[in-house]
Order: structure tokens, then sequence, then C-alpha cells
């Protein structure tokens, strides 16, 4: 093996280690509020079963390493790779994992949250919530923004939720960022104008997540009796929300905005929103360990893994031959 | 030489094939067979590196090796694909030759990967960065010419490392990428991912 070859083994293996000592989950506290337990919570999450990068293992420890105490893993028009992130959280101790399946069609995405089996994308939307409904599940307009409108604002009293916070506020800023009628500010007057119509919906932030760090990188504080699914789709049906903007604004159900107006949760109890904790080195030997694997990352694939003798000896043969 | 066959590769695609393609002939069918799968393994490996360090900032064994597992489907979807190309085109060619040469050919995706690991590491505020590169297309632009770079490889492999004629090298490349694109596609219609966004009610 060559040298240079070697050395960037060397350099993954330091990495590795750094990745074992620092890369685990931040400890989780039990933080309560008027009598519920506040989760955060991610309900807009894919795996690599449709277009996001990690397996629904990957996506269970990821969630606990960004100090989520529940998400809903959503697939388009699936629902196995949820059951396969479930079982295996079970099995590990990780987060709560609420089945879920993003119900997409060209005229609107519908967060189903709490089925076990899948809800068909065909029909209208009113059939597709009844059939959410039935399973004992909650159903969430995903990214409302005004192009779904014309299919979300009929069946608003059906509808027992919608994405306040998304990441496309990270983006948007006013701008239509993907010119297509994409904009964070429609998503929250969607659920601002239902709120003076008079149709309470339960807010929800979510990531949408499909790659990177951002899991629950916007997300729901959920006010629940436990961490059960049980408990927390009950909240969701209940409006036990809070969901926190960019400025600091607050969505959700009046009393627990207010409460959490008066008495914030603070980083000292381990509820951490908007974070980009995981690029954040926790110090100089993280930093080094980093830039390691990343060094050792090209050399792997860069540099031959023959010595000068291997390569000439082969050569030797190859014109012998 | 310090560089590997990916990178040397990438600078001279056809002349480095050429070589590679004679080296191999005169390899053993086993010692093929040791270097397809060691090249199959850098690539895991590398994919296993750029969604940890992009998603953690970090190389996560845990993470590195579920990476390489879920990912898993993509280079047998490319080994399939290859094998009908092989079984059309190449019929003469052992399978380990096939597989050693086409793996050798994916440096262009590893450079990617480790440049996209790069804005994690390096810049104090990757997120910043990447939606910058996202809004000015640079991302975009960048995974094309991965891509482009990539089929430039393939028709590399089968011209100069294969020596097919410049009709059927073109008829092979169409093929693979035929094959490989609709088995994905084929897994996304058969879980109904795109019908229902196409207008199909």
């Amino acid at each position: 093996m060559s040298r240079a070859f070697r050395v960037s083994l060397a350099l993954l293996a330091l990495a590795a280690l750094g990745g074992l000592l620092e890369g685990g989950a931040p400890p989780r506290r039990v933080v309560t509020r008027l009598g519920h337990r506040v989760l955060e919570a991610d309900f807009h999450v894919h795996t690599r079963f449709s277009d996001g990068f990690l397996s629904p293992f990957d996506v269970v420890l990821h969630a606990r390493r960004n100090g989520l105490d529940a998400l809903a893993v959503t697939e388009h028009n699936l629902v196995y790779p949820a059951k396969m992130a479930r079982w295996f959280s079970r099995l590990v101790g990780g987060p709560t994992v609420v089945i879920g399946e993003e119900v997409t069609t060209d005229r609107f995405h519908l967060i189903a949250v709490g089925v076990e089996e899948r809800v068909s994308p065909y029909g209208e939307l009113g059939t597709i919530i009844a059939a959410v409904h039935r399973q004992g599940g909650v159903a969430i307009a995903a990214h409302p923004v005004r192009r779904f409108w014309p299919a979300f604002e009929p069946a608003i009293d059906e509808l027992d939720g919608a994405e306040v916070m998304h990441p496309l506020a990270l983006t948007s800023g006013g701008r239509d960022t993907r010119g297509q009628g994409w904009r964070w500010e429609e998503m929250r007057d969607f659920t601002l104008r239902a709120k003076e119509g008079g149709h309470h919906l339960t807010a929800i932030g979510s990531s949408d997540y499909h790659f990177f760090n951002g899991l629950g990188v916007t997300r729901t504080l959920v006010f629940a009796r436990d961490d059960s699914e049980a408990a927390i789709l009950e909240a969701l049906r209940q409006h036990h929300t809070v969901v926190r903007d960019l400025q600091g604004n607050l969505y959700g159900d009046d009393t627990l905005v207010a409460e959490m107006t008066a008495h914030p949760i603070t980083d000292a109890e381990q509820v951490e929103s908007g974070a980009d904790r995981g690029y954040r080195p926790r110090g100089l030997v993280d930093r080094l360990t980093r830039i390691a694997g990343w060094l050792g990352m090209l050399g792997l694939f860069a540099f031959t893994r023959r010595t000068r003798q291997e390569t000439r000896e082969t050569r030797e043969t190859r014109e012998r031959d | 030489m310090i560089w590997s066959d990916d990178v040397a590769l990438l600078r001279h695609p056809f002349a480095r094939y050429a070589a590679v393609g004679a080296a191999r002939c005169a390899a053993s069918p086993n010692g093929a067979l040791r270097s397809a799968a060691t090249r199959v393994t850098i690539v895991m490996v590398t994919l296993g590196l750029f969604v940890s360090i992009s998603t953690t900032g970090r190389v996560v064994p845990a993470q590195v090796a579920g990476t390489m597992i879920a990912w898993l489907f993509a280079p047998l979807l490319q080994s399939i694909a290859l094998l009908v190309v092989g079984r059309v085109f190449l019929n003469d060619v052992p399978r380990a030759r096939l597989f050693d040469l086409y793996f050798a050919g994916h440096g262009s995706w590893l450079l990617f990967m480790w440049v996209a690991s790069g804005i994690v590491v390096v810049p104090p505020n990757p997120t910043a960065i990447f939606f910058f590169l996202l809004a000015k297309g640079i991302a975009p632009a960048l995974f094309v010419i991965t891509f482009v770079w990539g089929i430039v490889l393939n028709v590399a492999m089968f011209r100069a490392g294969l020596g097919l004629s410049r009709g059927k090298t073109a008829l092979a490349t169409a093929l693979f990428y035929v094959l490989f694109i609709g088995q994905v596609v084929g897994y996304y219609l058969a879980s109904d991912a795109i019908q229902p966004q196409m207008g199909v009610r």
C-alpha cells in the first residue's frame, strides 16, 4: 500500500475517533409547562426510500443527535419506511416515531400523521382527509403556499393543522425562491387567514427534511401528557402546539403561546430551535478531526493504492505479456 | 505516480482508459474481481463519508456504515445495467474486467462529493454558503457538469478501454443510462410517487 494512501487511512481513522467522541446525541431533559410535557417534534421527514439521503435508521439517529423528542417519517405516498424507523427507534431507545405519509399530488401535499396503512393519493382532498381520520390520524396541510390554496380552502374545516413554519423561511425573505409560488410568507398567511375566518388549525413547524443537517431546523413544540404516540396525536388534535418563526413570533394555541411568552424555554432546559449545531465544531479537537476526515476522504480516492514497486511490477508484467 | 486511476481518468479519460483496459487484459480474473471489489468499496466508503460529513459535519462511523448499506442499491442497479450492456455488446469480455473498468470511472462523482463535503467543513457558515450556491445556480451547474463528466468517462470506457466502435459506444452508453435511470424511475412509479404529481387521478 502506498504511503499517501496509508496517510489518508490514518486521517480517516483519526476523524472516525473524533466522530465517536463528539458525534453523540446531546442529553435530553424533561421539560414541562402548564402540566404538559413539552416535546420538540418534526412531523415532515423524508428518507432514502423517496427523495432523501438517509435511511430510516439513520434518520432516527440524526433526530436524536439534533435534539428531537419525536418525529414523523412522511414519505411521498408510502408508509413502510416510517414503520422501519419506528421499529429501529424502539430498538435503540430513540425518539418517538409516529407513522406518517406525505400524500403528494399536483394540487396539494398533505401530511398524514398517525396512520398505519398507506393513504391513497388518488381522489379529492376531502376524501383523502376522511381516509386519514378513519385510521385515527391527523391531517396537516404541507407547506400550504398560495398555489395549493384552491385545494385546501374548500376543505379547511376537515383539516386538523397546517405547517406555519418551514425551511422556506430561511431562504425566501419575501422572494419567490423557486419561481413557482413557493414563499414562506404564503404558508404563514394561510394559517393566519384561517384563524381570522374562525378555523382553528394546529400550528406545525416542520423541516421537510431531505438531506444535510436540517432535520428539526424548524420544529413544533408539542404539549402532551407524555411522549407516547397516542399522547402526541391527542395533543395535535387538541391544537396543543406552539411554533416559533425566525423573528421570534409565536403561533399556536393562545394559552400556550401566552405561557411560552411569559416563561420561554431556555437553552439550559435542552430545548433549542433553529440551531446549525451539527456544523458547529465543539472545540479545536473537533475542528481538526473534521478537517482530517475531509482530507482523508480526498486521499481515499485520489491517491494510488499501489506502491511504486507494485506499479513497476504490473507494468513489467504487461509489457512481457 | 501518486494519483489513482480515478483521478488519472478524470484528467485524460480516453488515453488513461486505454492503458487501464490493457492492464486489465493482462490481469487474472481473480485480480480483476479483487480490483473491482476494491473500487466499489472505495466508492461506497466515499459516499458514506460524504453523507456523514454533510449530515453531521463529522465522520460518524455508524452513519458511514449505515449509508454504505442504504445506498448499496446504487452500485447494484449500475451492475444490472452493465451486465445487460455487456451481454448485448461485449459478450467476449470477462464480467470482472467490465466491472473493474466501470467502477474506475466514478471519479467525477467522488470529486463532487468531496467538494460538497468541503462546504460543510471549511467555511464558518456552511448553510449560508449552501443557499448561496443553490440560489446562484452554481450547485445545480456543478451537478450537471459532474453528470456529463460521468457520461464522458463511460464513453471513454466503452471506446478506449473496451475497444467498441464509435456507433456501438454510443449505443452501449445510451442503453446503460436508459437501463440504470429506468430502474430508478420504475421504483418511483411502482411506489406511486410520480403519477399523482403528474395529474393522474
